[in-house]
């Protein structure tokens, strides 16, 4: 269902490797894509280590891989040394759109990189519900998910917040489903913000082919559609459209 | 009954969209340690919001990480935005912090100056997009201007604008100011009647 | 050394950076923002630079005091602006604020411009009074890019 407003804060294909690749060949696959995007940036990784003489946290960081961006930043690619990421931000465009940047982005990591094995295929969606609390002094979570922790009412008063991951098989195309969903710091005033990040993966029966695994890809984004549908209420399509 | 009691705490510009997790009283059981890793991986950003430079070499580095910065912010709540009218306000963007016409005794524009200047738009929806300035120790100015009548906001951490303002009103010129909330700046702006300033005549509709 | 008041008749050319120009949503520029004005933590006074130093008519000096900032050890950028004001109207701007700042601008030449101006007792913490001064008596503006080399 297309929604004037979704509520995606982010859309994710990724596929991690069964190998790590050299750097040299991720910096080749960032330099082929670079004239499609606007930035390119190296990614680190940053870790600190306490110095006993000084008694101080000192930072060191170590080479992860490169991210490409478009000149808004909503589109990104994330080329390392053992996962590709395509990656949207809000406002989401659709899925034909990022679909066939995912493609693209792939190819280039593969006249690159080469035949890569896979050992995770996964298409995140991380959804932000942002409800309008007028003067309420509660939001009753039931009025627009079908997803929420649930917790016997002489505990004490109602939640301030909560954080909650549900793990479950789907029963189909050896999928899995990691659903996390949570009270966030909303961005907007007068809204209160709950997160639903649905994310579908594969780790079994991984696709060899390019063909398979946008095919199998495409179903796992209508697996996430339906999920997401199930989780929320007439009143947050609503707020939607 | 799942009831969400609504916080009003004025949240930190880190914070904003992010999970709120409470994490509990330190344990050494591997029990407690692995639900600390289940907490960690649910607060922490994706990718696509991480990534911060540990200490910017230069000038150059230091507007670099401030516009992606807030292009990333503004993705956040892009939703609620029209696109022209944010892609266009990105180019206002690109164009104050360029680092050819930065002042270099000037410190970048802080995000939590940005989160304050971006939840006060998504807040007074202004159909005109602000024109914007920023001051030498990181805060974003986002001005108003219809003939004589100027409104000036200056977004300062934590939700907070020190506002200034000169309008003709009933013939009669007037001048305030006042350092405000956000919540409250709808409030103490509209007997200004700021439309004048946030309507945009382009997009008044005709008949 | 005399001290040297400027004449209150005479004016004071100010820097102004791209980012405090006051413009509309389109990036043109309408205007100088207050915080043009505003004293950095480690200034003492404003400084700018005395216009009628330089001969010729308003405009002349106007446009020298601008070039004798870009030879200054001031970084001038291409999409700066330089605000004009004059002397009397300044102080008396000031002296009429709730502040009741009075303002003495003076004549320090400096080794990099002989013509640089200290405005002394300028107020910290004012910014209504900033906004006036940008919106009136030093609201009159030249951009960089208008005053030929």
């Amino acid at each position: 269902m297309l929604y004037a407003r979704a509520p995606i804060t982010e859309a994710v294909v990724e596929l991690r490797f069964a190998t790590t690749f050299p750097q040299t060949k991720v910096e080749a696959a960032g330099r082929r894509l670079r004239d499609e995007y606007f930035y390119l940036d190296p990614e680190s990784i940053v870790q600190f280590k306490l110095e006993p003489a000084t008694k101080k946290a000192e930072p060191s960081s170590s080479w992860l891989g490169v991210k490409l961006s478009s000149l808004d930043r909503t589109d990104s690619v994330f080329f390392r040394q053992n996962t590709f990421m395509c990656s949207r931000l809000a406002p989401y465009t659709g899925w034909d759109v990022f679909f066939a940047r995912t493609v693209r982005a792939w190819e280039v990591w593969r006249k690159s990189a080469g035949h890569t094995a896979l050992s995770r295929i996964g298409v995140r969606y991380v959804n932000r519900i942002d409800v309008p609390i007028e003067n309420r002094a509660l939001v009753r979570l039931e009025d627009y998910l079908n997803v929420f922790p649930k917790s016997p009412d002489d505990l004490g008063g109602p939640l301030s917040a909560y954080a909650m991951q549900v793990v479950r098989p789907l029963d189909v195309d050896d999928c899995v489903l990691a659903l996390n969903t949570a009270t966030v710091a909303p961005p907007l005033i007068g809204f209160a913000s709950f997160a639903l990040d649905i994310d579908v993966f594969r780790e079994a029966n991984l696709p060899q082919r390019d063909d398979d695994l946008w095919d199998i890809l495409t179903r796992m984004r209508g697996h996430k559609n339906r999920i997401f549908e199930s989780c929320i209420t007439g009143r947050a399509r609503a707020l939607f459209d | 009954m799942g009831a969400i009691q609504i916080q009003k705490l004025r949240p930190d510009a880190g914070a904003i969209g992010r999970t709120s997790v409470s994490f509990p009283s330190m344990g050494t059981s591997t029990t407690s340690q692995f639900i600390k890793q289940k907490l960690d991986d649910l607060a922490a950003p994706t990718p696509s919001f991480s990534g911060i430079r540990i200490a910017a070499k230069g000038l150059d580095e230091e507007l670099y990480d401030a516009l992606a910065a807030f292009k990333i912010r503004t993705a956040a709540v892009a939703m609620h935005l029209d696109r022209d009218w944010r892609a266009k306000l990105f180019g206002q963007l690109d164009s104050l912090l360029a680092l050819s016409d930065w002042q270099v005794e000037d410190a970048a524009p802080t995000i939590e100056s940005y989160s304050t200047f971006l939840r006060m738009l998504t807040l007074l929806r202004p159909q005109r997009r602000p024109g914007l300035g920023a001051t030498f120790d990181g805060r974003l100015i986002a001005t108003w201007t219809v003939g004589d009548d100027r409104l000036t906001i200056e977004c300062l951490p934590k939700d907070v604008v020190r506002w200034q303002l000169s309008a003709t009103i009933d013939g009669e010129r007037e001048r305030a100011a006042g350092e405000t909330p956000l919540p409250r700046l709808a409030a103490v702006l509209r007997p200004y009647d700021p439309g004048r300033w946030f309507q945009n005549a382009n997009h008044l509709p005709t008949g | 050394m005399p001290i040297t008041y400027l004449p209150a008749e005479d004016h004071v050319v100010r820097y102004v950076p791209w980012a405090r120009l006051r413009k509309d949503e389109d990036d043109n520029v309408i205007g100088v923002l207050g915080a043009a004005f505003r004293l950095r933590d480690d200034e003492d006074y404003l400084s700018a630079t005395w216009a009628e130093y330089f001969a010729g008519s308003h405009a002349d000096r106007v446009a020298a005091a601008v070039r004798t900032i870009r030879a200054s050890k001031l970084n001038v950028t291409a999409r700066s602006g330089f605000a004009t004001g004059n002397v009397n109207g300044i102080k008396e701007t000031c002296l009429a604020d709730k502040g009741r700042h009075k303002i003495r601008i003076i004549h320090e030449p400096e080794d990099d411009n002989k013509a640089h101006t200290a405005l002394r007792g300028w107020p910290r913490d004012n910014e209504d009074l900033l906004n006036l001064l940008a919106d009136g008596v030093w609201s009159s503006f030249v951009l960089n890019k208008d005053i030929e080399a």
